[in-house]
């Protein structure tokens, strides 16, 4: 067996071993969905930190610094802005009722089944173009470390990622997650020092690099407004996305959500940092490469020696891994949990819920592979793919779940406008709008403006429903 | 943009002052709550 083959078969007995370890854990719905709401700082932010960092670090950052050069780099500050945005303001509103999706609160919040129903449909699509997305990436270093061909790496990743998240839910991607953030942090770290001296030194790579492509340090580089609102789509999509807000409901209580969160951004911004500084000695060493997104394979495979390449190629397949786990945690309870028992079959006993549980994970997580074998998705740059998403759960969730917890004059109609228009806003402008633009900005304003000007002029909300979020004496409610 | 705030100088080393400065601004605001 090679060294790289040697590596992953190892990764991935581990990630396994977790997985059915986890299954004892999981006794009922709380535990499948939020790990039953008691993770510690350590496990809470690990696995934010892990979600957060997907194939989009680590092979899509990698290729847009490439192609585009380091003023992409400043849009990384927006994610810790972000998160303390939401430890400061939103968490300590939105965790006063734990439930277990985010869908679940909508229905809550805005005290209707519709809007439960429009916000589990959005999320669901979207994941979905997520998830694809990361398989590609994962097709890519299974090609690379196997030699088998893109598409059945792409498959074999969706088995192994089914195979602990359909067993052990919630639990199994939080411990799973934990480990593939120290593989993350290992192939980064150890990688640095190499390229770095590949390159002769941090003083040469700067000279070398400002030689091999004069505009990588101009701002010029990349238009103005577009580095604006992609820095935008960060910050709004690090505040709203679903699998990121679900980690609120699964730690066990503010001052843990502070601290996870300190960790979680600590990890997310070095990790960066560290990519981009690759991304640098990528130019350098490989200056014609045909695309962006095959910078950081070229690094991990020729410029690293194998067992640490094998480190960063496996670096890359856990950032991926533990994200799409997550999102098949969202996107599964939003098809068994918020249409299927919700809407469609709400008699379901508690006894088959857990299976219909499993079966919904089963189902998304088969459908983006299904629609990449087919030919449907492939061939964008990763990192657009995952701008894309983040500009959809931006522009449909960050409205009403932020504006839902600080204006009680929010009403389910102003709700249902927001993220039915933020959702259209945000694919046409991605059609048919200046590229200069990220879709956010249009599809966030749109949604914005919906959500108040129809609350104004429909009946206001319940009093029920409004008074969870608008007392100040902690949480007042347990998962339902 | 451009003029001293292009060039590594700023641009390369400038992010990395500016990512810690957030990040340390964030655990002293941790820290202000919880003594609160």
């Amino acid at each position: 067996m090679s060294t790289p083959v040697a590596v992953f078969v190892g990764y991935f007995l581990v990630v396994f071993a977790i997985g059915w370890l986890s299954l004892r854990r999981t006794k009922d719905e709380s535990d499948y969905w939020i790990a039953g709401g008691k993770l510690g700082w350590f496990t809470g932010g690990a696995t934010l930190a892990a979600t957060h960092t997907s194939a989009g670090t680590f092979v899509g950052v990698i290729g847009v610094m490439y192609t585009a050069g380091w003023s992409f780099g400043w849009v990384l500050l927006s994610i810790p802005a972000a998160y303390w945005f939401v430890a400061a303001v939103l968490a300590p509103r939105f965790t006063r009722v734990r439930q277990l999706t985010l869908p679940a609160f909508m229905e809550a919040r805005y005290y209707s089944k519709g809007v439960r129903g429009i916000a589990a449909v959005i999320v669901l699509i979207a994941t979905v173009v997520y998830i694809q997305a990361q398989i590609v990436a994962g097709g890519l270093v299974a090609n690379i470390v196997f030699g088998i061909p893109t598409q059945w790496g792409m498959v074999a990743f969706t088995v192994i990622l089914l195979a602990y998240t359909v067993v052990g839910g919630m639990v199994a991607v939080v411990y799973t997650d934990a480990f593939q953030l120290v593989i993350m942090v290992l192939g980064a770290v150890l990688s640095l020092p190499l390229a770095i001296r590949q390159v002769d030194g941090f003083a040469s790579l700067l000279y070398l690099v400002e030689s091999a492509k004069p505009t990588v340090f101009q701002w010029g580089s990349m238009p103005g407004s577009l580095l604006f609102t992609m820095g935008l789509a960060f910050f709004l999509g690090s505040i709203s996305t679903p699998e990121k807000l679900i980690r609120l409901y699964a730690m066990k209580d503010l001052p843990t959500i502070r601290r996870g969160i300190l960790f979680a951004t600590t990890a997310v911004t070095v990790l960066n940092l560290i990519v981009m500084v690759l991304a640098l000695s990528a130019i350098v060493l490989f200056p014609v490469l045909p695309t962006g997104d095959l910078a950081m394979p070229m690094v991990a495979t020729a410029v690293l020696p194998p067992a640490l390449g094998a480190m960063m190629l496996a670096a890359i397949t856990a950032a991926m891994m533990s994200t799409v786990d997550s999102l098949l945690i969202v996107a599964g309870s939003a098809l068994s949990v918020d249409l299927y028992q919700n809407l469609i079959h709400p008699e379901v006993t508690l006894a088959r819920r857990m299976w219909v549980d499993r079966l919904g994970i089963l189902v998304v997580g088969s459908v983006p592979v299904v629609l990449l074998l087919s030919g449907v998705g492939q061939g964008e740059l990763v990192q657009f793919i995952v701008l894309l998403f983040t500009a959809l759960m931006a522009a449909s969730f960050v409205v009403p779940v932020v504006g839902g917890v600080l204006w009680r004059r929010a009403t389910r109609e102003g709700a249902a406008s927001a993220m039915v228009g933020g959702v259209t806003t945000t694919f046409l402008w991605k059609a048919f709008g200046p590229g200069s633009i990220d879709p956010v900005l249009p599809g966030f304003l749109v949604s914005l403006f919906l959500w108040w000007s129809v609350s104004l002029v429909t009946p206001p909300p319940p009093h029920d429903a409004v008074a969870p979020y608008f007392v100040r004496d902690g949480r007042t409610g347990e998962a339902t | 943009m451009n003029g001293a705030l292009n060039g590594p100088g700023f641009m390369f080393w400038g992010l990395f002052v500016c990512c810690g400065a957030l990040l340390l601004a964030y655990l002293a605001w941790m820290i202000w709550t919880e003594r609160r």
